[in-house]
């Protein structure tokens, strides 16, 4: 699995934080494996005092739980040693990441400050100043050209606009239901049928309009 | 670790299976056979190493007490040897071949398991102990706890080579890994 790669990172030396950490943590294998002996040796204990006492060995019994007892106050003991031993341990390898983290953020403060050298106030202002200029002229000449371009524009979009208004006029007046017979009725869809008409009429004069508009530039 | 019983295939109920059959064909798919048996019967019951001494007349696969068959000593040899050379999914102890180590997972498996389990519960550059990976509480649940020491060693070495770990000793001479 990416052989190069490995290759290339050669693996830090160990160092003497890492042996200190390594003997610090044989000694807590140590330790537990002690806990566990304590354990069985505790487990046994209870289990002759059970036995004695069947046989009606008070005195034997007596002994066997004196044992078991000492041996629990050395398993208290084990447990608070590897607590203690756990602790180094932890504080250890958090100051060693606490170092990391320190020594990472000095080199990005020198990065940063590698990089604040070369952006001196003045360049930036400088460049700043320079592109508003451009900024400027560029301005300056769009609205020379765009000025020109505006009114033919602004022609076609209305025409464009008109006959849309126009087609969709057309349309609604098709889909109108035809016209029943009955006065009220009548009446009403009067009204309906005038109002589009009516709607369309200054649109399509303002379509002529507008074509007009077209054509003049052109014929000046 | 093993909760059901082994099933055996059905040639295991096959007198003929347990003699070494005389044609070299036959024999060959047998011995190919009895390797596959052994190393499913090893990881089910979790056996990382087969003493042929032990094993004959007593120990199942190569032995069926329902139809009264062993495989002989001989053929045990054989077949563990096939395991170890042909296969590559097996190392003789010493060299009087009677103590053989099964490689039901190879050791570039297991180091590929122990790297994510370490990568996964953030121990990379920490220092651990052998037996902080084999015997800790909190390994207690992953398919390498109580994986013997030798192997442990080997898998181990995969790791050094890919530069993943480095091993070095306590005073004491205990084992220590850096995990990169």
């Amino acid at each position: 699995m990416g052989g190069a790669l490995s290759k290339q990172k050669r693996p830090p030396a160990v160092s003497t934080k890492d042996r200190a950490v390594l003997e610090l943590k044989v000694q807590r294998d140590k330790l537990k494996q002690y806990e566990k002996k304590l354990q069985t040796v505790l487990d046994r204990e209870l289990q002759v005092a059970r036995e004695q006492l069947r046989l009606k060995n008070h005195h034997a019994a007596r002994l066997a739980l004196a044992k078991k007892k000492y041996q629990e106050q050395l398993l208290r003991q084990v447990g608070d040693q590897l607590l203690n031993l756990e602790q180094l341990t932890s504080s250890i390898e958090y100051a060693m990441v606490e170092q990391q983290v320190l020594e990472g953020l000095k080199a990005g403060n020198q990065v940063l400050q590698e990089l604040n050298k070369e952006m001196r106030i003045e360049d930036v202002e400088k460049l700043m100043d320079d592109t508003a200029d451009a900024i400027a002229y560029q301005n300056e000449l769009a609205e020379l050209i765009s000025g020109k371009m505006t009114e033919e524009d602004e022609a076609e979009i209305m025409a464009q606009l008109d006959e849309l208004v126009e087609q969709e006029n057309a349309e609604v007046i098709k889909v109108l239901p035809s016209v029943p017979k009955g006065d009220k009725v009548d009446q009403h869809v009067e009204d309906a049928e005038t109002a589009p008409a009516a709607e369309a009429a200054p649109a399509k004069a303002k379509a002529k309009q507008a074509q007009k508009k077209l054509e003049e530039p052109l014929a000046a | 670790m093993a909760t059901s019983a082994f099933e055996c295939p059905a040639i295991h109920s096959f007198p003929p299976f347990f003699t070494q059959q005389p044609t070299a064909d036959t024999w060959n798919k047998q011995r190919q056979l009895w390797c596959e048996l052994v190393l499913a019967h090893s990881q089910h019951h979790r056996v990382f190493i087969i003493d042929a001494d032990e094993v004959v007349g007593k120990a199942a696969p190569f032995h069926n007490p329902a139809i009264r068959r062993s495989l002989p000593r001989e053929t045990v040899v054989l077949v563990l040897e096939h395991l170890v050379s042909a296969l590559k999914c097996g190392e003789w102890e010493n060299k009087d071949r009677t103590r053989c180590w099964v490689f039901w997972r190879k050791p570039d498996e297991w180091a590929s398991l122990i790297y994510k389990w370490i990568f996964d519960t953030g121990r990379t550059n920490t220092v651990c102990t052998t037996f902080e990976i084999i015997h800790g509480d909190e390994s207690a649940d992953e398919s390498f706890h109580e994986l013997p020491e030798p192997l442990l060693m080997r898998a181990l070495d995969v790791l050094v080579k890919q530069g993943k770990a480095q091993i070095f000793n306590s005073s004491d001479g205990n084992a220590g890994v850096k995990f990169i």
